[in-house]
């Protein structure tokens, strides 16, 4: 009896958590037409004509003050350099209140990657992020097909972590679903207000 | 020495609450200027952080009490010792984005020894059920604070003090309040670069209970409500590890029996601490407090007061 009980506690606990972690893994086609982000230059570029210009575009939400985004500036050099080749944009997006009077070029030399400006926080709001590292890939036609984290690490990186975002984008150039479409973002808070 | 009474039991838990709570509290702020951990919660020993889905933690905790608050206020030192030894282990598990609820399982033991009586006792101590949602996370906005609503209540599966037997005649068997309560409360926090502060306040009713002190006839004993509030200020570094100090104050108005105010059975204690985080990788923690009752009278009233220690080992799931 207390063993079943122990089961039964533990499938609830299992239930609870999986129901709490599910994402947004549906496919959404959200409105970004009007979505204008800003280069180290202060040009401005419209996110949906970068989209359509690539096989897949990945834009990962930046911190420049979160320790789980720094802790994963190498994996993320090399996710760039390894799918760059195969028509895959990354745009990494400064979504936040407090880094909105710094010039781009301070993140870019901290993180050697291009971080575009996304003015009041509108692309983030339009497409309900919540956490830096959080990454949304888009198709050619401006559906999101993945929603989640890079990988299941926080801010210690383990040996042999689970790649969600890099499997995620292997699936879909191979025409396949993602497997975790919705893997959770484990960033921290983007400061949005 | 006081003898021990069902407040005090109480007191014990709320406070051993309090004081993981608080380690998990340092947590909350983390380096770089940046949050990953929401705040605190004054009645959740494993508060899960921001992205924590379920934790699991044991808790030492041990304290002596030297000494004593009357009725009016008045401290003095205790010509016995008392000794508690209690270790817990506590759960929270998350149900919403920003829900959670936890449990704490105590086993006290205790040591009392008065004018060459010596008393040694324990047990199962009352479960506590804690629940939190966070309506805004401490690192979610530049300038506003995170605010979160607490919620807590006590089963009485302990021992309660009035439950005297011939074998522990100073009452060290005790383990319990011997009745059900609730607590409601608030919970404001803010992230400021490495610095974190927060402030929580809650209310507690008790529930009336019946007793019988030494199997004489029955009494009805009811409680006033229970304030309480607690300030805790830390900094955190940049491994996340944490060093927080902390401020906590109750106070209860006094208890009837049988339908008539008994003026002299005011509680009140005020408690100041430090305490500490270790965060090991991403899914481990190390917290201990280090805590005293201030030994200044009209600071506590019909309260043993002392001071001890807690460690706390705690496993997370994300």
């Amino acid at each position: 009896m207390i063993a079943a009980r122990t089961r039964l506690a533990l499938h609830a606990i299992a239930a609870l958590i999986a129901m709490n972690s599910a994402s947004a893994a549906q496919a959404t086609t959200p409105d970004i037409s009007d979505v204008v982000l800003r280069d180290d230059q202060r040009d401005v570029v419209n996110l949906q004509s970068l989209v359509r210009q690539h096989r897949l575009t990945a834009v990962v939400f930046y911190s420049s003050t979160c320790p789980c985004f720094a802790a994963h500036r190498a994996r993320l050099v090399d996710l760039v350099h390894e799918m760059e080749p195969r028509d895959v944009r990354f745009l990494f997006v400064d979504s936040e209140r407090h880094s909105r009077g710094e010039p781009v070029s301070k993140f870019v030399a901290q993180t050697s990657l291009p971080i575009l400006r996304d003015d009041n926080g509108r692309l983030a709001r339009r497409l309900a992020a919540q956490f830096a590292t959080e990454t949304f890939v888009f198709d050619a036609t401006g559906t999101v097909r993945y929603q989640g984290g890079i990988d299941d690490d926080r801010k210690y990186l383990s040996q042999s972590p689970r790649m969600h975002l890099r499997d995620a984008l292997l699936s879909l150039l191979s025409g396949a679903a993602p497997q975790y479409p919705g893997a959770k973002a484990l960033g921290c808070a983007l400061r949005l207000m | 020495m006081t003898r021990p009474s069902r407040r005090s039991r109480s007191r014990e838990a709320t406070a051993a609450a309090a004081l993981l709570l608080l380690a998990t509290l340092t947590r909350a702020a983390p380096a770089a200027a940046q949050a990953c951990c929401a705040g605190g919660t004054v009645v959740t020993p494993t508060r899960l952080a921001l992205h924590e889905d379920l934790a699991v933690g044991v808790q030492l905790r041990a304290r002596t009490n030297p000494g004593s608050f009357a009725a009016d206020g008045h401290y003095t030192n205790s010509s016995g010792t008392e000794q508690i030894f209690e270790q817990d282990v506590a759960a929270s598990v998350r149900v919403a984005e920003k829900g959670q609820i936890g449990a704490v399982f105590p086993i006290i033991q205790t040591h009392r020894n008065v004018a060459g009586i010596d008393d040694w006792g324990g047990g199962v101590g009352d479960v506590s059920l804690t629940a939190r949602y966070d309506f805004l996370l401490a690192a979610q906005s530049l300038y506003w604070p995170g605010f979160g609503v607490l919620a807590a209540s006590t089963i009485p599966t302990g021992t309660p003090p009035d439950d005297l037997s011939p074998s522990h005649p100073l009452a060290a068997n005790a383990t319990g309040e011997g009745t059900y309560d609730v607590t409601l409360g608030v919970d404001v926090e803010k992230v400021a670069g490495h610095f974190y502060g927060g402030l929580n306040g809650w209310l507690t009713h008790r529930f009336a209970r019946r007793l019988s002190p030494g199997g004489g006839p029955s009494l009805t004993e009811s409680f006033s409500v229970r304030w309480t509030l607690l300030a805790v200020a830390s900094y955190v570094f940049d491994s996340e590890a944490a060093l927080g100090l902390y401020v906590s104050a109750q106070n209860e108005g006094p208890a009837t029996i049988d339908g008539v105010q008994d003026p002299t059975t005011s509680l009140r204690l005020t408690t100041v601490g430090v305490a500490g985080v270790l965060p090991i990788r991403d899914v481990w923690r190390v917290q201990g407090a280090l805590f005293g009752d201030v030994p200044v009278s009209s600071f506590g009233r019909n309260e043993p007061a002392g001071y001890g220690l807690t460690v706390a080992l705690l496993r997370v799931w994300l």
